[in-house]
């Protein structure tokens, strides 16, 4: 039996440049959530949550030229250097996989005014897996995963499963998305962004706040690489898919169910007590967080501590899943939960524990959930 | 772990004005048709009664139509709906889709993005599609390789189910593309192979193990 570790992690965010200091940010209760007038973005002010591109230019100008990268290809290359920067692996070792997570990469680059050094083969996924993969000089073929909101989510189960079928050692699995005017224009004709900074789980939720960012965890089944005395070991995951509708969550939450149920199992836990808390979801959308509440009492998880930290990143999309996975990580290793902001008032059918404040308990386990277009879900149990 | 075989029970083509299904060819085109008329023709030859096909983009109709053969003869009521697994690679995302939408936001002065096509700028809407369509809640993966993947495949596929996650999985490759050249060309590259993998024979009619070398040549039409 293989098991699964986090050796090393990095965000990058409107929060920070690393975990570390996106941990602390929401410890202390400071949103990303920005109100912006940039109309390349949007036509009309919109709250984000926005990267400080100044600061990633010129981190990044140091080590390559930011005229031959795009601003995806950019933070994933800064990020998988801090999160390599804490580990021993040799990324040229055959052993070694990358595994990329986003939904719409360098889109931006269908934009006229784009960058002229840059091919515009690089819309490509696989392309910006290339470059990433040449830029580090790995030796295997990179993959990526690009399956809307659970794309972070389904890359790092994916990297736990080549890892325990003993196919790669390790596994480097990063999640980003920059936010353009095109993923921007399409939430604002669905009429889903809200006019406020996001309230997940609140009465009076208005929709989500869109957020951008890159968030990477070095996967591996060698302890000896492990430096943490808090060894974060990957339980079990699943995924799953709803059956109901292409832009909307199912009106049951059995979909999500089948999902962690399927991580509960692999996962061996019996008692739902062991699980300290959830990191769900939590989009703000009306719809959403009303179908993971049902979720979760499907799941008999109700009584579970549960927060959503889209009040701190906004939805950064392909990152999403792998950022949060990170703060999760963080607060099981610190004992601290961390609140759900922009929460106040009960706005879901069921009756979930939603963390308002932040507080300490002693954890050893949590489970981190996501869902998307298309009504893809997943689940992912992690412990130390 | 003991490595347990896995079979293939169903497979399907669609490329080049053809389908092919179980190594038969079930009909080709012999005057070249465009994309739409192709897929459209192909649809209407199934009988299939489901008008939420022609809201799909050319992306979702391919997989959707290769699956619907694909399990016209299987035998996947059997199972339970999430005990079925559907995983999906291909190269070029939801980029056609990506195109057609950016045309819709680009000027300003005649700004009209839309919702109902915004949300096929995701490739993983074709399996929402496959999946509304059959009902199928089990495990989902939608994965980009440059080129057709076997490794990739059989490896995803084999984890799922000689670890129980799912007890059978349609898997495989639905690939379209836009000539890249000629924004409009009415020539795009369109490649689609889906197989029904269980972990069993149960027919005992179906001889073909689900491994990289079997993947290879059923894709390459050689079986």
């Amino acid at each position: 039996m293989v098991d699964v570790y986090i050796a090393s992690d990095n965000i990058i965010s409107s929060l920070g440049i690393t975990s570390t200091e996106n941990f602390q940010n929401c410890k202390n209760g400071k949103s990303g959530i920005v109100l912006t007038d940039d109309k390349k973005l949007s036509q009309t002010p919109l709250y984000a949550s926005l990267i400080n591109w100044n600061i990633i230019n010129e981190m990044f100008g140091k080590i390559a030229d930011n005229a031959l990268f795009t601003r995806l290809e950019r933070i994933f290359i800064l990020s998988i250097t801090d999160a390599l920067k804490q580990t021993n692996i040799r990324v040229s070792d055959n052993n070694t996989l990358l595994l990329l997570s986003t939904t719409k990469g360098n889109i931006e680059l269908l934009e006229q005014n784009g960058n002229i050094h840059i091919d515009k083969d690089r819309l490509h996924l696989w392309k910006t897996a290339d470059i990433i993969q040449k830029y580090f000089q790995l030796s295997n073929e990179p993959f990526v995963v690009s399956h809307a909101c659970v794309s972070g989510l389904n890359a790092i189960i994916l990297a736990s499963r080549l890892i325990k079928s003993k196919c790669y050692e390790n596994v480097i699995v990063s999640g980003g998305d920059v936010l353009t005017e095109f993923i921007i224009s399409g939430f604002q004709s669905f009429k889903a962004i809200s006019p406020r900074p996001c309230k997940p789980f609140d009465i009076a939720r208005e929709g989500i706040t869109l957020g951008e960012g890159c968030g990477t965890v070095v996967l591996t089944s060698n302890q000896t690489l492990l430096k943490d005395k808090n060894k974060i070991k990957i339980l079990g995951g699943g995924t799953s898919n709803d059956a109901n509708h292409i832009s909307g969550p199912s009106r049951t939450g059995d979909g999500l169910f089948y999902a962690i149920d399927s991580a509960l199992k692999e996962a061996a836990i019996s008692d739902k007590n062991e699980i300290g808390f959830i990191s769900a979801h939590g989009t703000a959308t009306s719809f959403n967080d009303e179908m993971e509440s049902k979720a979760l009492k499907i799941a008999g998880l109700t009584k579970i501590p549960v927060n959503s930290l889209k009040g701190f990143f906004g939805h950064t999309l392909g990152a999403a899943g792998i950022i949060e996975s990170i703060i999760s990580i963080y607060e099981l290793k610190n004992n601290i939960l961390i609140p759900t902001i922009g929460y106040e008032n009960h706005g879901v059918t069921e009756n979930i524990s939603v963390i308002a404040k932040v507080s300490e308990k002693k954890l050893q386990t949590c489970l981190k959930t996501a869902s998307g277009f298309g009504g893809c879900n997943a689940a992912v149990l992690y412990s130390k | 772990m003991m490595i347990e075989n896995n079979f293939i029970s169903n497979y399907c083509l669609i490329r080049n004005n053809s389908v092919f299904l179980n190594g038969e060819t079930l009909y080709t085109f012999e005057n070249p048709l465009n994309y739409n008329d192709f897929i459209k023709t192909a649809f209407k030859s199934q009988q299939i009664t489901y008008p939420k096909f022609y809201k799909m983009d050319n992306l979702c109709k391919l997989g959707f139509l290769t699956n619907e053969l694909l399990l016209k003869n299987s035998n996947i009521r059997e199972y339970e709906k999430n005990e079925i697994a559907v995983i999906i690679l291909n190269s070029s995302s939801s980029l056609d889709t990506d195109m057609n939408y950016y045309e819709t936001i680009k000027d300003k002065s005649n700004y009209y993005p839309n919702p109902s096509l915004f949300v096929y700028t995701l490739p993983n809407i074709m399996l929402g599609e496959i999946c509304i369509r059959n009902g199928f809640k089990g495990e989902n993966m939608l994965l980009i390789s440059q080129k057709f993947n076997p490794v990739l495949l059989t490896t995803t596929v084999n984890d799922l189910l000689n670890n129980n996650k799912s007890k059978c999985c349609i898997a495989g490759w639905v690939e379209y593309k836009r000539n890249w050249e000629k924004t409009f060309s009415q020539n795009p590259f369109y490649d689609s192979f889906l197989c029904f993998i269980e972990k069993k024979d149960k027919t005992g009619k179906m001889k073909i193990e689900f491994n990289i070398e079997n993947i290879n040549n059923l894709y390459n039409n050689k079986a």
